[in-house]
């Protein structure tokens, strides 16, 4: 006996389903079903990984969805192909774009539009054919089940659903009937929900979490049946229904959707006349590099040849070509913008001028960043001054269209904290117990709460873990951990889609009003997309600030990008471990490491930036590395070939792209195999494919007379080594901003400090820290003045003068308003201020309060005098509402009579 | 009219775990018939588990309808059909 479930909630029915795509699979998998769908609610979001898990199990995927249709019917749409695919993905985005609150429902008109590649069944008790039949209205019911075999054709069928209960079963008795008498099809479904039948209690206390009510008080019947069930069971279960089990096989074998993962589906670049991608992207990386190397060295040919060779081979010239252009548009309205990440370790990006870190000068590898045994499409993210990225963003919806450009959805996911939280309000735990159980678990999954509760030295203390009558929640909480809670805006990420995107992906708004997609950013890979990362940057937006102040202060033009990068001013800065507001070396650790590594050169910020860090500092790699470079440890190495690999570290493994060369020099694996072998060491692995790993290596090594014992120990170190190493590629970019911020703050305080203090909240330090750290430097920190302070924190006469944004509770109107009546007339009294300026009462007593309009007398005074002044203000304004009324009634009146006597 | 009556009972149950018969107030019904069977969602968040109720025909000295009930594995009458 077989069957196919064509009705299947996972957990990104969001609150209604209680199983992951993949779990789901797997249950398919162990009863022998050749099919299963995937059919959540409204949504697409768990589309990609089911799709790929059911293909790695040899099962074949259904792609579709539950969609709600207007009455609050539901409908079962199944996709039989790609055309299907998309109309459904359309259909989806439809229905969300156009929705006016409430739920997203497709309009019939839509359907209409959208029929095409898709099956449709009925639908669970709550779809518009059952449910008119359930409230006796037989003549409905076959008036909507006649609407949507009109709408679907031979792809429409009855969906019978089957749970036993105290009240029998006659719903789908009715269903069958009418099934018989139209000459419909009907398929038997489970409409399910949660894997086995006690997971139902994960399902209810999800649904009361997402109807906001405790989980006594759920609204609606209750069932335990919507488990998988196996083939056996469901047979058993439509026994009396000839063929209803059956039509699910004949439904799937329909069902031949081919997403073709993988494939690129890069938007096109527009090209000059007669120019091809390739073409392009070699010429302008060729100018690139004699730009910026002065002459073509042979090493700088071969490494291009190299790179553009993989970047054609892979099909990414029009990828590069497009970030390219973004770099250009931005650089030319002066909108600082740069690579972060491995895409600085390729000399062609170097050379499109959209990364700042010399991949050659550095020693960066390709390789860590592309190559052709990685099937996945590159990844350039791009650092932008925060003010300007919406500029950018803009101009990229204009250049590809607004319909072929959408933000990236985050999956946002049940860790410890939001699991006790909402289950403990759905249980109705009390306040307190929830509170404590929260205490000190910011970053613990829910799964690992009970494993770590003894151990934690935050948790040992807590009793409530250990309270036996919350075992049962607690059991819950882990039951929910990685559910996901709902779809968000990802930080940086903008999808630009070849055609109309919704055509591949389902689109929605979020709650912000951006559209986002409802695949995140590892499914949109997949998919074969692209994605950019515009990543709002603040440090960026603080170099931008301060070189435009030491223009306008000093009438000094500065170069930031050209700065020296050996500045001894700027080491024997470092070195003292002064540098608050700077950069990734401000924390205190860093301060702390720059007092023990003694920093000469750029180099050595590269080396800072990668050492403190949780691995390094953890397994003590810094005490030998710092030993090592002080001379009171041998700088040894297991082999003599890994010499080449790690020497620039003294021979300790710092960066990822040593693992490559590690791999490379002693095994002898290609670079782009070593890549892999590195990606593979720092993802979750089995025992036995890390076994299989290390024998490869090992033989590989011993092939090249390595001995078996230096291989196995060098294998050790990587593998140790996998879980913290740092990209050197990314590193350097970095150490760059750094490098610039140290620079500036030792050579121009005022202004630096004054971006960084225009630019809060950023870094490690609250303000008062950098205004103190401003102070200590020499710099006055002048209080807010209402005809001095700006909006941001500016340089008067070399003191930072605090700006009017500060005040606590102050609008940004407020400050407008301020600036822009003092451009007219400065204000030369309290009066003056008072009657002039738009600004609530609580503002402008702040504003007094901070002594911004100490000019004008005492403040306590002029406290006392606001609330008198701001009466004769609205006393003023009324008069004048009044004249303007009269004028208006006058002019209005005269009109009349003109018209009166037209009309006459 | 039905009479609610929850009170535990013995059951006998065949080699595939249908009730045959089932003592209650120390005396024995034969199950003649079994009607129909239902799972129930249970008052979780109280600790109870899912009910399995069946529904059947049994005889004594006349014919009646009872609804038998199995929480955990304790068996209960829970309902006797006039």
């Amino acid at each position: 006996m077989s069957f196919v479930h064509l009705h299947v909630h996972s957990y990104y029915s969001f609150l209604d389903g209680a199983a992951s795509p993949a779990q789901l699979v797997d249950k398919a998998s162990h009863f022998g079903m050749p099919a299963l769908a995937l059919t959540d609610h409204n949504r697409l979001t768990g589309a990609i990984r089911f799709y790929d898990c059911a293909k790695k199990s040899g099962i074949k995927p259904i792609i579709g969805a539950e969609v709600n249709v207007e009455g609050g019917y539901h409908l079962t749409l199944l996709c039989s192909d790609m055309a299907g695919y998309s109309n459904l993905c359309r259909l989806l985005t439809a229905m969300h774009c156009n929705k006016r609150g409430g739920k997203p429902a497709a309009a019939r008109d839509l359907l209409d539009r959208h029929n095409n590649g898709l099956i449709a069944l009925s639908g669970c008790r709550l779809g518009e054919v059952p449910a008119l039949l359930a409230t006796g209205q037989q003549h409905g019911a076959a008036l909507a089940a006649g609407f949507y075999r009109e709408v679907f054709g031979d792809a429409f069928f009855i969906e019978l659903t089957r749970y036993p209960a105290r009240e029998g079963t006659s719903l789908c008795h009715l269903l069958y009937g009418l099934a018989r008498e139209q000459g419909i099809p009907a398929v038997a479904t489970n409409n399910i929900h949660y894997l086995a039948m006690r997971d139902y209690r994960t399902r209810e206390l999800l649904n009361s979490i997402g109807h906001i009510v405790p989980v006594t008080q759920l609204p609606g019947p209750r069932t335990v049946e919507q488990y998988f069930k196996s083939p056996d069971e469901m047979a058993r279960l439509f026994k009396g229904f000839p063929g209803a089990a059956d039509t699910s096989l004949e439904i799937a074998s329909r069902c031949n959707l081919d997403l073709e993962l993988g494939r690129p589906r890069f938007p096109k670049f527009d090209l000059p006349a007669g120019e091809t991608a390739p073409g392009l992207l070699r010429r302008m990386a060729y100018q690139g590099t004699e730009r910026k190397y002065g002459s073509l060295t042979q090493k700088l040919t071969d490494r291009l040849e190299m790179e553009l060779a993989t970047i054609e081979k892979l099909g990414f010239c029009g990828y590069f070509l497009i970030v390219w252009d973004i770099v250009r548009w931005a650089r030319e309205r002066g909108i600082r913008c740069q690579a972060r990440g491995s895409a600085s370790n390729s000399l062609v990006v170097y050379a499109l001028d959209i990364s700042i870190a010399d991949p050659v000068h550095y020693d960066l590898l390709f390789e860590r960043f592309m190559h052709p045994l990685r099937n996945e499409p590159p990844d350039i993210d791009l650092d932008i001054d925060r003010r300007r990225r919406g500029e950018v963003r803009d101009y990229i919806c204009k250049k590809y269209g607004e319909d072929n450009v959408s933000c990236v959805a985050t999956i946002n996911t049940y860790l410890a904290r939001g699991a006790i939280r909402d289950a403990g309000k759905a249980l109705q735990v009390p306040q307190p117990v929830i509170e404590e159980a929260c205490k000190g678990i910011h970053w613990l999954s829910a799964a690992k709460l009970m494993e770590k509760a003894d151990t934690l030295p935050e948790l040992r203390d807590s009793t409530v873990y250990k309270r036996p009558e919350l075992k049962e929640f607690f059991g819950l909480c882990a039951a929910i951990d990685g559910f996901p809670k709902h779809l968000s805006v990802h930080l940086g990420g903008l999808l630009i889609g070849e055609g109309r995107l919704s055509d591949l992906v389902p689109l929605e708004p979020s709650s912000g009003g951006d559209i986002i997609s409802q695949y995140d950013k590892d499914d949109i890979e997949r998919m074969g997309l692209v994605k950019m990362d515009l990543l709002a940057l603040p440090t960026i937006t603080v170099i931008e600030q301060a070189v435009r102040s030491i223009r306008e202060n000093r009438g000094l033009e500065i170069d930031i990008d050209s700065i020296p990068r050996d500045d001894p001013a700027v080491f024997a800065t470092l070195r003292e471990g002064k540098t608050i507001g700077v950069f990734q070396l401000e924390s205190p650790a860093q301060r702390e490491m720059a007092g023990r590594l003694l920093p000469r050169t750029f180099d050595d910020i590269i080396v800072s930036l990668s050492l403190v860090r949780p691995g390094p500092l953890k397994s003590s790699m810094d005490k030998v590395y710092l030993a090592r470079r002080h001379g009171q440890e041998p700088v040894t190495h297991l082999h003599p070939c890994l010499e080449g690999a790690l020497g620039e570290t003294l021979g300790v493994i710092l960066y990822q792209e040593q693992v490559l060369r590690v791999a490379h020099d002693l095994s002898g694996l290609s670079y782009a195999e070593a890549d892999g072998f590195r990606r593979a060491m720092t993802h979750d692995r089995t025992h036995e494919e890390m076994e299989k790993m290390r024998l490869s290596f090992i033989n590989s090594a011993v092939r090249k007379d390595v001995k078996r014992g230096v291989a196995e120990e060098v294998f050790e170190q990587l593998a140790a080594f996998a879980a913290y190493g740092f990209c050197k590629a990314h590193a350097a970019a970095y150490a760059v901003l750094s490098y610039q911020t140290l620079w500036l703050k030792c050579h121009y305080p005022a202004e630096f400090f004054a971006a960084i203090l225009s630019n809060q909240p950023m870094g490690y330090y609250p303000p008062r820290v950098l205004a103190a750290e401003a102070r200590r430097c020499g710099i006055a920190v002048l209080p807010p003045d209402i005809n001095k302070s700006s909006d941001l924190y500016t340089v008067e006469g070399g003191a930072i003068r605090v700006s009017l944004g500060q005040m606590k509770g102050i609008s940004s109107e407020a400050v407008c308003s301020i600036i822009s009546q003092r451009s007219r007339n400065r204000f030369t009294s309290l009066r003056d201020f008072v009657l002039r300026v738009e600004a609530s009462q609580p503002m402008m007593e702040n504003l007094v309060k901070v002594g911004a309009l100490d000019d004008f007398g005492n403040r306590d005074e002029m406290l006392k005098e606001i609330p008198g002044l701001l009466q004769l203000k609205r006393r003023k304004a009324g008069v004048e509402m009044d004249l303007q009324s009269t004028e208006i009634a006058a002019a209005c009146g005269l009109a009349m009579g003109i018209n009166a006597k037209k009309s006459c | 009219m039905s009479r609610h009556i929850d009170e535990p009972i013995t059951v006998h149950v065949s080699q595939e775990s249908v009730p045959t018969a089932f003592i209650w107030r120390r005396r024995l019904y034969r199950v003649v018939e079994i009607l129909s069977w239902w799972r129930e969602a249970s008052e979780w968040w109280d600790g109870e588990p899912v009910r399995i109720l069946i529904r059947v025909t049994a005889e004594r000295r006349g014919v009646g309808i009872y609804e038998l009930c199995k929480s955990d594995s304790s068996w209960f009458l829970h309902r006797v059909l006039d």
